[in-house]
């Protein structure tokens, strides 16, 4: 009789819950199961091992399992477009660089408007970007390298990660400035154009400072400028971009955000969450390991201020670059 | 001396029971994961690399090295029994492997499989072992215009493929370039051929497209004809290779691995390469080319030992220069990341238990795998006496969830369906689907090192005639258009085959 009665309330309960009648049901404090964080590229990269460093230490605090699942493509666009289609409940969020919030959208048409479809919830880390030269190159410091180019036009080869990456663009800049040109030539990714660099194919490269700390340490590369106004621990002879007089304000940040409507607690959790985890051994591991600076979080509307400045800017580099969609059709 | 002394302390890491462990999980969680179509060991080791945090470095290496190398093995146990590649490096195995199949002799083609790839591994643990430093440093000689010549030759390459109408082929292969144009343009960010879908901005996804033109197309084609049952139930032979298997195939395994080698030390090049080459190389130095195509056990072995050597010496760039030459490396310089390890030119003085220990394991592994594989055979062929309205519904659900599984996107399955029909129609019609899918994996490669050339000299195609290694690729390409006219000739006077042409 009593389990009879029992199980009739269960019911009830699960009817009114179910029908939404019974919002404290609603109400259970969030997370009540696992969240699954997309992370827009594929598996091994930096943004991967950062994410997944940082899903193992938010579970502890989230009391639910984070499962982290990669959906590459497009540069992150693809996980970022599907992304805008789910729930805003907090448990299906994007782990990404910030290249299709403040890059993609002035280079080609998305399927998705970053400022509008989407709630950001916490800046991971930056990366730093470097320009190297093989040890064995004449030019000892960015001067040089620049002075050279002036007398040489068009002769400077440039090894860059991909088109419209930090590095390209911001050299891009910099050659107007100083008033040179060069020969820029795209590779897939980090790992081809410093193959190209240590070969001798290409003389001087811009990419991430953990593609190339372990030949600086080798003795088979030199970096000769570095975003990062604070320099480079392993390579002090390199200047930051403040120092040669560069005001480029551009960097690579890993974010992460979820659709868009999603309820402030539970941005505020997830991102308090995420930087109890940045706190943790294994993350701060990882994070030197692939020279991330962290340690300056930035979370809701903050984020999203800096990532429209940071976009605005890479719309104007874009356009210096000859890049911007309109101008392609 | 050095080398011995360091693989014995190598030897002794590798037999600690734990690692001894790790080895084995790897290894077998490699053959599983090679046999399912479309799961593949790029996805296994991101998902197991978070379970790896808490593991010595070593012992966690060891185990996802593991994965990559034992689903070499696994990979052709699909290709051979139905087919479907398990991986794009199987592709060509399947040529042969499956007509041997059909033959009813499953169980030496998997035996010879096993075997070159044990052949394969070993010898390319020896070149890692003696000559990874060297090798390394001679494979950043390649650069772009090196890359566009040795592209250039392995498209000339892959018209000895084919079997039957060398036009068909040819315009097999050059649709595989057409179709690796979908995507991002590499210079301008600028979307080709996407149809506006972000999903297409990376191309048409390589597993979905191997997988619709062999997988689903196979299966169409065999519920048009329930006769072929037939087939499977004749004797299924022996287990083992005869020793007239052995003595067909023995130069072909010497030469398989040495290719594998060469090819699998260039960053890029890698297993599918040197399977075709190797697979091409066999059927050019036959007397008997006809045989080819039609169940020869050489056809088996070459890709088989070709394919595995080129996975040993593809950790040549990564261990020794800290390169990551392809998508499974780039995991692994992941996980050595994780572990507080940057690989780098040091990494071999910094941390020799971790490289030798990791080398030596590779030894272990490879026989941890034959010991694995060669019992499964006997399981494996008793597989087709499943019948068919069982087994294709059951290929055809692991098909789509392993498709599905790889990036987790819907389109990869809708591309899969699309390719299976085309390659439904290809089959019906005559076309090979090897040299499209072959085509399709150079393309990109050939693109961008063409563009990347021309941007380094400015425009001018003197870049390819100066450099040596270049230069000595583009003479051997034109020798082999010169040797294959010239053969075509003999046979039919008449006609001069302008197909040809476009290969210059």
């Amino acid at each position: 009789m009593q389990t009879a009665s029992r199980l009739a309330a269960v019911a009830l309960m699960v009817v009114l819950a179910t029908s939404g009648v019974f919002p404290a049901a609603a109400q259970e404090p969030f997370p009540t199961k696992p969240i699954t964080v997309w992370v827009g590229f594929p598996p091994g990269g930096a943004t991967d091992i950062l994410m997944r460093a940082l899903a193992e230490g938010a579970e502890k605090h989230l009391g639910q399992k984070v499962v982290v699942v990669n959906k590459p493509g497009a540069a992150g666009a693809v996980a970022t477009a599907e992304l805008a289609k789910q729930r805003p409940d907090g448990y299906t969020i994007v782990c990404n660089t910030d290249t299709p919030i403040t890059r993609s959208p002035h280079l080609r048409e998305v399927e998705y408007d970053p400022f509008r479809d989407l709630t950001f919830i916490n800046r991971v880390g930056t990366f730093k970007v470097v320009f190297a030269v093989r040890a064995d190159t004449p030019h000892r410091t960015w001067r040089d390298l620049v002075e050279w180019a002036k007398k040489n036009p068009g002769q400077l080869t440039f090894g860059t990660p991909g088109v419209a990456t930090t590095p390209s663009l911001v050299m891009t800049r910099i050659a107007a400035r100083e008033g040179f040109t060069f020969r820029a030539v795209p590779f897939a990714g980090d790992g081809p154009s410093v193959s190209a660099l240590l070969g001798g194919h290409v003389a001087v490269l811009g990419g991430s400072s953990v593609a190339v700390s372990s030949y600086v340490q080798a003795k088979r590369m030199r970096v000769l400028l570095v975003s990062d106004p604070e320099g480079l621990d392993y390579a002090p002879e390199a200047v930051s971009f403040a120092k040669a007089g560069y005001d480029v304000e551009s960097t690579t940040a890993v974010v992460t955000f979820g659709p868009k409507g999603m309820p402030p607690q539970v941005v505020a959790r997830l991102a308090k969450a995420f930087d109890e985890a940045a706190k943790t051994e294994t993350f701060l591991g990882v994070a030197r390991k692939s020279e991330t600076t962290v340690g300056q979080p930035l979370t809701g509307q903050a984020l999203a201020d800096w990532l429209r400045k940071v976009g605005s800017n890479y719309e104007q580099l874009i356009k210096e670059a000859g890049l911007y969609k309109s101008e392609k059709k | 001396m050095d080398a011995l002394l360091s693989i014995a302390h190598g030897l002794q890491v590798a037999l600690q029971p734990t690692n001894l462990f790790f080895c084995f999980v790897g290894v077998f969680v490699g053959t599983l994961v090679g046999v399912l179509p479309g799961i593949g060991p790029v996805g296994t080791m991101s998902l197991l690399l978070p379970a790896t945090f808490h593991l010595s470095p070593v012992g966690a290496i060891i185990m996802l090295a593991g994965i990559y190398y034992g689903a070499q093995y696994g990979g052709s146990t699909t290709s051979i029994l139905v087919n479907i590649p398990g991986e794009a490096s199987s592709i060509v195995t399947g040529l042969d492997g499956y007509q041997l199949a059909r033959q009813g002799r499953a169980g030496p083609a998997l035996g010879m499989a096993a075997l070159g790839s044990f052949a394969g591994g070993v010898v390319g643990i020896g070149g890692l072992v003696l000559l990874a430093a060297p090798l390394a440093e001679a494979a950043l000689s390649f650069g772009p215009p090196e890359y566009f010549a040795l592209m250039c030759v392995s498209l000339v390459v892959l018209t000895f493929l084919s079997q039957g109408s060398m036009y068909k082929s040819l315009m097999m292969g050059l649709l595989g370039l057409l179709l690796s144009g979908v995507g991002l343009d590499m210079f301008t960010s600028a979307p080709r051929f996407t149809l506006g879908l972000d999903e297409l901005t990376d191309g048409i996804g390589l597993i979905p497209l191997v997988m619709g033109l062999f997988g689903i197309a196979e299966i169409l084609v065999n519920l048009e004809h329930p006769t072929t049952r037939r087939v499977y139930e004749t004797p299924l032979g022996t287990v083992l290779p005869t020793a007239a298997d052995w003595l067909a195939a023995r130069w072909a395994i010497v030469r398989g691995a040495v290719i594998g080698f060469l090819l699998g030390i260039l960053p890029g090049g890698g297993a599918v390469l040197s399977s075709f080459v190797a697979y091409a190389v066999e059927k050019r130095l036959s007397r008997h080319p006809e045989r080819f195509g039609r169940g020869a056990i050489e056809g088996v072995a070459a890709p088989e030992t070709g394919n595995n050597a080129a996975a040993q010496a593809s950790f040549i760039p990564l261990l020794s220069l800290g390169i990551p030459p392809n998508v499974v490396m780039a995991v692994l310089f992941g996980g050595l990341l994780v572990h507080g390890i940057t690989p780098g030119p040091l990494l071999i003085q910094q941390h020799p238990d971790l490289f030798w220990g990791v080398v030596a394991s590779m030894l272990v592994g490879n026989v941890m795998l034959l010991a694995l594989n060669l019992p499964l055979i006997g399981l494996w062929v008793r597989l087709l006496r499943v019948p068919y309205d069982v087994l294709f519904p059951l290929i055809l659900m692991v098909c789509v969830v392993g498709v599905y599984s790889v990036n987790h996107s819907r389109m990869d399955v809708y591309v899969m369906v699309v390719f299976g029909l085309v390659g439904y129609l290809m089959q019906k019609l005559g076309y090979a689907a090897a040299p499209l899918a072959l085509a399709y994996v150079l393309g990109p490669i050939l693109e961008s090192a063409l563009r990347q050339s021309l941007s380094l000299s400015g425009g001018s195609f003197a870049i390819f005639f100066t450099r040596p290694i270049a230069a000595v690729s583009l003479a051997v390409m034109a020798a082999l258009i010169v040797l294959q006219v010239a053969t075509h000739w003999r046979r039919q006077p008449t006609t001069a085959p302008p197909g040809e042409r476009r290969r210059t």
